[in-house]
């Protein structure tokens, strides 16, 4: 099956690239276009997946595997700006100055991680032994081995849950989805390296949404004795030693808790990318918080408002990979069907 | 009648059907977004008089829904009001309002208790 | 009795019931005025702020400079409605005199003059007709810009125009008929009379070209004073009861008077004196952002003259004080507010033992073991961890809001060690609020016992110096709380060491806006500090809202009653008229400006101490 039709993906990460590793089997000819200097988005940031602690260097190769393929052409250091729509096709303007024709445009743009500066109260920022969970997945990813600043392995953790996320105060009311689980496998993969480690993980509500998400949540506290406590951390303070000092509630018995920490863990949310804000407004094709809006979440979920543009991943809202790499898939499916009923 | 097997003894549980929520309900419709309480805690953590005392905002949230309001003033009366809790509020519930309202409302109630007895 | 005519009875009931109800308002309202007043009043009478009173009198009670320099059409309106007035009345007293020769004469004489045989060959006449003509037209050139607003308010530069009441639009009527009528029935008589100048004159002659002057003019004299006297008795009740309110407002004002613990007295001067010209409407923010109209001022105000307050109208207010500085008769409308306010944390008994010291004070250190006592209430005193550095210098207060910006505190820190300044740090575990948002919600009693709580900390402290880093704090630390130690914000404070050269800063080409958060600018006169500092770090860009009229950044803990969405609205009003010169930070000097800014995600946002501490 051979396809005259050019497909241009802007984004290489897990959506984008298995979206064109999808529709180049097709037959179609597609450009990806990744505004960083190598493909995988967040993916390469990561050092295991839940719920099975895959590597994800692992999938990352498979999909750079699949997309060595004849039809598919990358270009790096390379960002989409504007896509405008001329004459039945698409001329996207992009960071070098470069005017990419294509016949559709796949937008798959993806999510940057909460800025937890803009939570103060946890001290991100100021006090040096509070970190993200993307800079403590690049410390299991370099050796395994957690430390404070000063290079100490942590006799205590706090993992603090709902970070940029379900909340009124930085102005998004929605869950990201991602970070409970990600808090879990966190904390499992702590306690593995540190068995010494104690564990405390604040959470307002555990959603284990996915497939065997459950499951590892019992885990953690089965076989590798997690601590959790429920209840959301409202300030944390730095102590003269360098540790920090976490107050919360204990909901479930109504008291206020202290506890002093040498590394507090922040699961930052998902907020769509700066590309996915400013493309989805300037195309007019927002949805909440900067999303692109599907033009049908049930049964069009892959293709926007504008004829030809299609969507995939978390440019769309928060998403696990899995969920993206099914969803990229779809989207290459519908991007065939477009053109199919164009050609009846 | 006799009584066989478990029962739950009456003065633990908190009937539901019978609880006064007149209150709550009076409350919820004069600040509508103290429906949005998730009882994540936050404001009782961050709040000052919490640390000193036994007062808990959100536990007072959670006892007037259900109807207990006996023991809520007492605890009210720690408030300094100073409005912590509103910032560390994340789902934007008017704290401070509600503060307010469920002194208002308690103090009518207890009027209104009195008077029909 | 030559010059009398049964036709000015009605004004003369209208005047002589306004002065009756002026007298016994004003005495009351003077009776109600507390001794510690009454003393002011004596001792400043006889001084130079009398003839500053009659100064401000002339230029704003009749010339409404400040209006003026608002808004030139809205301020042309009062002018000329009030001074041309003012003028027909004065100008006219000297007229009759002149035309009956005559210093006391009766007083409608001087209004109704025209109508009575005077003639025309006293002295000064025709001057004396042109004068009165241009002022009537004055009035009249006024009176169509004040309809010209009621139909099209932003013919006047108003957005939004104050919503009157029933009584006040037959007020406003009787008002406006009083002009035209006195216009037609001038008009009348200079017809029939031959005589009149260039406005009265002229149109006599054209009207006597087709109307039956003869009969129209006594009911046309009639019209006009029975508008007068209807007016008169509506007065007193009316929004038109400021004309005279106004004046004693600003000789008991600059005698040293204000509205401090209690209503009534000089309360109801400054109560009475609001026009209900509707400026506080267009700067509030409530009706801008939020699109809250009837909670402004004006109407807050009326409610509270008509005893018709309700908790919307007295604790729907961000207290930012941005309608106190446009108000062009100066009413402090906040404290009027504060003092309406009722909270039920006042009515009650409330305990806050854990804010008493317990029986045997602390000396220094921490009191141990709580435990031991009877009762298990655990006393901030005895909790109270030992003082971070030294006693006896600087203290350091960083209030319960800049705790949850931990980068206020630490940048403080940095300074402070960077000065080499031995500090105290009197809340780095907690401190007690310092009861200003308890004292605005109207509890003053209960404010109080925060207030002794944190005297004693400060005192214990023994500190020669207090430095808080917010605002809300500051200015109760300096106005209700009995210190007798100097209290800065930190931008004072900063700039203080800047000027004695205990730290040097970098200059950088970042570009800054200032936003004033309200209760240090406005609210405690804090301008030139933080501006000072950022210049010193790089470049300050100014814009048009500063200083006095600043916006408020939405989070004011002074209103209970607005929620998150309405907030929201009120910060991103406030954040695109401060971003609009396209700044690389945002910088403020309050740690609730900053939360409330920060949540919008638009700027980064500072506070003045970390862009202080980041560029030693």
């Amino acid at each position: 099956m051979e396809q005259e039709k050019k497909i241009l993906v802007a984004g290489g990460g897990p959506g984008g690239l298995e979206t064109a590793n999808t529709l180049a089997r097709m037959g179609f000819k597609v450009e990806i276009v990744e505004k960083e200097e190598t493909t995988g988005g967040h993916l390469k940031e990561w050092h295991q997946l839940f719920p099975n602690f895959r590597d994800a260097s692992d999938v990352m190769e498979e999909l750079r595997q699949r997309s060595q393929h004849p039809n598919i052409s990358i270009c790096y250091n390379e960002a989409i700006l504007d896509v405008k729509r001329v004459n039945g096709h698409f001329e996207s303007l992009t960071s070098k100055k470069r005017i990419i024709e294509s016949d559709a445009v796949v937008m798959a743009t993806g999510f940057d991680a909460f800025d937890a500066e803009r939570k103060e109260e946890f001290g991100y920022g100021v006090y040096p032994n509070v970190i993200t969970s993307v800079e403590l997945e690049k410390m299991l990813r370099e050796d395994g081995k957690v430390t404070t600043t000063d290079g100490r392995v942590p006799e205590r953790v706090a993992i603090v849950h709902c970070v940029g996320s379900r909340d009124e105060k930085v102005g998004n009311f929605y869950c990201s989805r991602v970070c409970c689980i990600c808090g879990v496998k966190q904390a499992i993969e702590i306690r593995k390296h540190h068995p010494e480690t104690r564990v405390t993980n604040f959470y307002m509500d555990m959603r284990m949404s996915g497939q065997y998400f459950e499951e590892l949540y019992r885990e953690s506290q089965e076989r590798w004795g997690v601590y959790y406590v429920r209840g959301r951390i409202s300030e944390a303070s730095g102590m003269m030693d360098g540790k920090i000092r976490v107050k919360a509630e204990d909901t479930l018995i109504a008291k206020p808790v202290t506890l002093t920490v040498d590394l507090l863990v922040l699961m930052t949310g998902i907020e769509a990318s700066k590309t996915t804000k400013e493309l989805s407004k300037k195309l007019e094709i927002e949805s909440d918080y900067g999303f692109f809006r599907p033009r049908d979440r049930h049964y069009d979920d892959q293709h926007s408002p504008i004829d030809g543009i299609f969507l995939v991943g978390t440019a769309k809202g928060p998403a696990t990979v899995k969920e993206t790499l099914a969803d990229a898939r779809a989207a290459a499916q519908r991007v065939w069907e477009f053109f199919e009923s164009k050609n009846v | 009648m006799n009584t066989f097997g478990y029962k739950m003894s009456a003065p633990r549980s908190i009937n539901m059907d019978t609880a006064d929520l007149s209150v709550a309900h009076r409350i919820l419709d004069l600040e509508p977004t103290f429906r949005l309480c998730i009882s994540c805690g936050g404001c009782t953590s961050t709040c000052t008089a919490g640390n000193f005392t036994e007062f808990n905002i959100r536990e007072i949230n959670l006892l007037l829904r259900r109807g207990q309001l006996d023991t809520l003033e007492k605890a009210l009366e720690n408030c300094m009001f100073c409005g912590k809790c509103y910032l560390a509020c994340p789902h934007g519930v008017n704290t401070r309002n509600v503060i307010l309202l469920m002194k208002e409302q308690l103090q009518e109630w207890k009027q209104s208790k009195t008077t029909t007895l | 009795m030559n010059y009398f005519d049964i036709f000015v009875i009605p004004f003369y009931i209208g005047t002589i019931f306004l002065f009756s109800v002026l007298i016994i308002k004003f005495l009351q309202w003077f009776i109600q005025i507390p001794k510690s007043g009454k003393k002011l009043i004596w001792k400043n009478i006889f001084s130079t702020k009398t003839l500053k009173s009659s100064r401000e009198c002339f230029s704003e009670c009749l010339l409404h400079l400040r209006i003026f320099r608002k808004n030139l059409r809205l301020g042309y309106m009062h002018t000329s409605i009030a001074f041309g007035w003012f003028m027909l009345i004065v100008v006219g007293k000297f007229q009759s005199t002149a035309a009956t020769g005559e210093w006391i004469e009766p007083l409608h004489l001087a209004i109704f003059l025209k109508y009575f045989p005077v003639g025309e060959s006293f002295r000064y006449a025709y001057l004396f007709g042109f004068l009165m003509d241009f002022f009537l037209l004055l009035v009249l050139s006024g009176l169509l810009v004040a309809i010209a607003k009621r139909i099209r308010p932003k013919v006047t530069g108003m957005k939004r125009p104050t919503k009157h009441t029933a009584f006040d639009k037959v007020a406003l009527v009787s008002l406006w008929a009083i002009f035209p009528l006195r216009l037609l029935a001038e008009s009348f008589t200079s017809g029939l009379n031959h005589n009149g100048h260039f406005l009265t004159g002229t149109l006599g002659k054209f009207f006597d070209l087709f109307l039956p002057l003869d009969l129209l003019q006594y009911p046309t004299w009639w019209a006009y004073s029975l508008a007068l006297g209807v007016f008169f008795c509506v007065m007193p009740f009316s929004r038109y009861m400021h004309i005279f309110t106004e004046i004693e407002l600003v000789f008991l004002r600059n005698w040293g008077l204000k509205t401090e613990d209690q209503l009534g007295g000089f309360a109801n001067f400054e109560l009475h004196a609001c026009s209900r010209c509707g400026m506080c409407i267009d700067v509030c923010q409530l009706s801008t952002a939020a699109k809250i109209n009837d909670v402004q001022s004006v109407y807050f105000l009326r409610g509270e003259r008509h005893h018709t307050l309700s908790r919307k109208l007295t604790n729907n207010c961000l207290m930012c004080g941005r309608c106190e500085e446009v108000c062009p008769v100066r009413i402090k409308t906040n404290q009027h507010r504060l003092l309406t306010r009722t909270s039920p944390f006042e009515t009650e008994g409330h305990r806050y033992d854990y804010l008493q010291p317990p029986q045997a004070p602390p000396k220094g250190e921490v009191c141990d073991s709580t435990t031991e006592q009877e009762h298990s209430v655990t006393t901030a005193f005895a909790s109270h961890p030992p003082f971070r550095g030294g006693l006896g210098g600087l203290s350091y207060f960083a209030g319960c809001m800049t705790h949850l910006t931990p980068s206020i505190k630490t940048s403080m820190i940095k300074i402070f060690e960077k000065a080499g300044i031995p500090y105290t740090f009197i809340d780095e575990q907690d401190g007690v609020c310092c009861g200003r948002p308890m004292m605005l919600s109207g509890a003053k009693e209960a404010a109080q016992k925060m207030i002794a709580f944190n005297q004693k900390v400060i005192e214990e402290s023994q500190a020669q110096l207090l430095v808080t880093s917010c605002p809300i704090c500051y200015k109760f630390f300096k106005e209700n709380y009995q210190l007798d130690i100097p209290v800065m914000h930190h931008t004072e404070y900063i700039n203080m060491l800047i000027q004695e050269k205990k730290i040097k800063l970098h200059k950088t080409a970042e570009k800054y806006i200032y936003h004033d958060p309200c209760e240090l600018g406005r609210l405690s006169g804090v301008y030139e500090e933080p501006r000072t500092i950022l210049k010193k770090t790089g470049i300050l860009v100014s814009i048009p809202d500063e200083r006095e009229d600043a916006f408020c950044c939405g989070g004011s803990l002074a209103n209970t009653e607005i929620n998150y969405a309405e907030r929201g609205n009120i910060v991103r009003e406030a954040i695109q008229a401060l971003c609009a010169a396209d700044p690389d930070y945002l910088v403020t000097a309050c740690p609730l400006c900053k939360k409330t800014f920060n949540k919008e995600n638009v700027i980064p946002v500072k506070d003045i101490a970390e862009v202080v501490a980041g560029r030693l």
